[in-house]
């Protein structure tokens, strides 16, 4: 793609360091079912599941089960368009070897 | 936690949120890429506008928090024009649904082409009218089930990329919801054009999929798209859901040099020197005033009512005057009034009911309202000899004061037929004294075409001196 846009911002590729983050849900706000579930889906390191709980509306919103595993890579927060979900970067740590042993087979 | 805390909170109208789009609707996900694409320009959210019609599409401009209008059905884009115009700094963007921009706004769509102005067009199409229930609109495809067309569509669908590379946008691209990435690139390069932009945007309606029994069109845009970096002819065409959909950059190119036309040369016309006459205003001590000047078209009348009330305005500026011309579609030729009322009080009716001051210049309106003069008892009529039949005033009650002068013959003798009006002026200056002789002679002077004022003042002179 022409412009280098989005999730850029939160990496920083030079110094081999991925970004930490903490995933908040709003459940007032969501509207997921059978018709959305997007931030489920799309995410690459399953953060999230579908929920037991009903909001208020009668939609379950998605739960946070693995903790610490968020990349922010932001799709959740792109992807929700009712803003229910959204992603603030805590912190960074460097690329254990088993990662980039692990992209290198993808490639 | 709150939405405050949402990265995208500063662009985002809290108070208006959760929003109203139905569960699975991808529209959200658009204002999600157009509020990332203006965190990735930088741009100062005071020169940020987004317009936007009626329909689904357009609730966009009310959960963004930026300057914009919710404009009536159809008519988003004329309003963005205002508003460029108004502002060219502003970056404006005109966010609307299919039968928003393309339905019922079809013309004013193809006219931006051809102005040539730096807006942006989001055009998101989910093939219908869906906040009514789904009437099928332009782009609805060929056989689908709508409200409208329970038996499928008969009509051939509008291909929206196709008519805007003709109509002449500089920037033209089609991304789907499904792929908010490539549509927040698509965005940027629209910003960065410096031309009228269009963004086609296909988003899902559930309306649509329950009717017509697809599953997810979400699912299906993902399945049948592929961006491509070089797309060609064939790409433009784009049949339902049963080909594969070509998503990508149509055409990204600079605005045209236009030549300067050269027939908007500026026409200067040689002004000669205005003459100059001083006048003194004082209080007239009018209470209310009703004047009426008839005629027919061609004999200045309306531009005799002008000088009046510009007279009356300078002889005492506290004075409340209105005006109103009444001319038919004849224009030359065609009956012809302009009522003038002057007011110490604010003016509540500007049409004269029984004028205390008649000019009558011909007498076709007399006739034409069945040949009666309607004048106050008290008041003053003044006639133009050469050209109203006098036995028109036979009926008027003695204590109507008549002048008679004849303004027209006096006028083609000694100048033009135009300026009769000045001497009719002149002679009611004289023998009413409603208004000063100066303030009439400034307001000729001021009303009068560049050239003719000497020609003018003199008319005035010879119906005075009469």
């Amino acid at each position: 793609m022409k412009n280098e846009v989005s999730s850029s911002r939160y990496w920083n590729i030079k110094d081999c360091t991925i970004p930490i983050g903490k995933v908040t849900i709003l459940p007032s706000y969501c509207k997921g079912g059978d018709d959305c579930d997007d931030c489920i889906r799309f995410c690459p390191e399953n953060v999230l599941e579908r929920g037991t709980e009903p909001n208020e509306r009668g939609y379950f919103p998605p739960i946070i089960v693995e903790e610490g595993k968020c990349t922010v890579c932001v799709r959740c927060q792109l992807y929700c368009s009712e803003n229910a979900i959204f992603v603030q970067k805590t912190g960074e740590r460097i690329v254990t070897a088993e990662e980039v042993s692990l992209a290198r087979e993808e490639n | 936690m709150d939405i405050s805390q949402h990265p995208y909170a500063e662009l985002l109208r809290k108070e208006m949120m959760p929003n109203i789009w139905c569960s699975g609707c991808r529209i959200g996900r658009i204002k999600n890429a157009f509020i990332e694409a203006v965190q990735h320009q930088g741009y100062n959210p005071d020169k940020c506008a987004v317009v936007s019609g009626i329909g689904c599409s357009s609730r966009i401009a009310g959960y963004l928090n930026l300057d914009g209008i919710h404009s009536t059905h159809g008519r988003a884009i004329p309003t963005a024009l205002g508003v460029k115009l108004a502002d060219p700094e502003l970056m404006v963007t005109v966010m609307g649904g299919d039968g928003d921009i393309l339905g019922i706004g079809g013309n004013h769509f193809l006219a931006l082409g051809r102005h040539g102005k730096d807006l942006n067009i989001i055009c998101m199409n989910n093939y219908g009218y869906s906040m009514t229930g789904f009437q099928h609109g332009p782009t609805t495809p060929f056989g689908a089930k709508t409200v409208t067309t329970s038996g499928g569509n008969p009509y051939a669908p509008l291909n929206p990329i196709a008519v805007a590379l003709a109509a002449g946008y500089t920037f033209v691209a089609r991304s789907t919801s499904s792929h908010p990435y490539h549509l927040v690139d698509c965005l940027v390069s629209a910003m960065n054009n410096k031309g009228p932009s269009f963004i086609e945007v296909l988003v899902p309606c559930m309306l649509f999929e329950r009717r017509n029994k697809i599953k997810s069109l979400d699912a299906l845009f993902l399945e049948k798209a592929t961006i491509k970096e070089t797309l060609s002819q064939a790409d433009i065409h784009q049949n339902a859901f049963s080909e594969e959909i070509s998503l990508g950059v149509f055409r990204d190119s600079q605005i045209p040099d236009r030549p300067a036309p050269a027939f908007a040369k500026a026409v200067k016309k040689k002004a000669g020197k205005k003459p100059r006459v001083t006048f003194k205003s004082k209080d007239s001590g009018i209470d209310y005033m009703q004047i009426r000047m008839e005629g027919t078209g061609g004999q200045g009348i309306v531009q005799g009512g002008k000088t009046m009330i510009n007279a009356a305005m300078n002889m005492d500026p506290k004075l409340n005057s209105t005006l109103i011309k009444r001319y038919g579609p004849e224009m030359k030729g065609g009956s012809c009034l302009t009522d003038i009322v002057l007011s110490s009080q604010p003016v509540d009716y500007p049409f004269v009911e029984i004028p205390d001051l008649l000019i009558m210049m011909s007498g076709l309106i007399t006739k034409e309202r069945g040949g009666k003069v309607i004048v106050n008892e008290n008041g003053t009529v003044v006639i133009d000899e050469s050209t109203v039949d006098l036995s028109l005033l036979d009926d008027l009650a003695d204590t109507v004061k008549i002048f008679k002068v004849p303004a027209t013959q006096i006028a083609r003798e000694n100048f033009r037929v135009v300026v009769a009006n000045n001497v009719m002026m002149g002679f009611v200056c004289k023998t009413t004294s409603i208004i000063d002789k100066n303030c009439i002679k400034a307001a000729i002077v001021k009303s009068a075409p560049p050239g003719t004022e000497e020609m003018n003042l003199a008319a005035f002179e010879k119906g005075y001196e009469l």
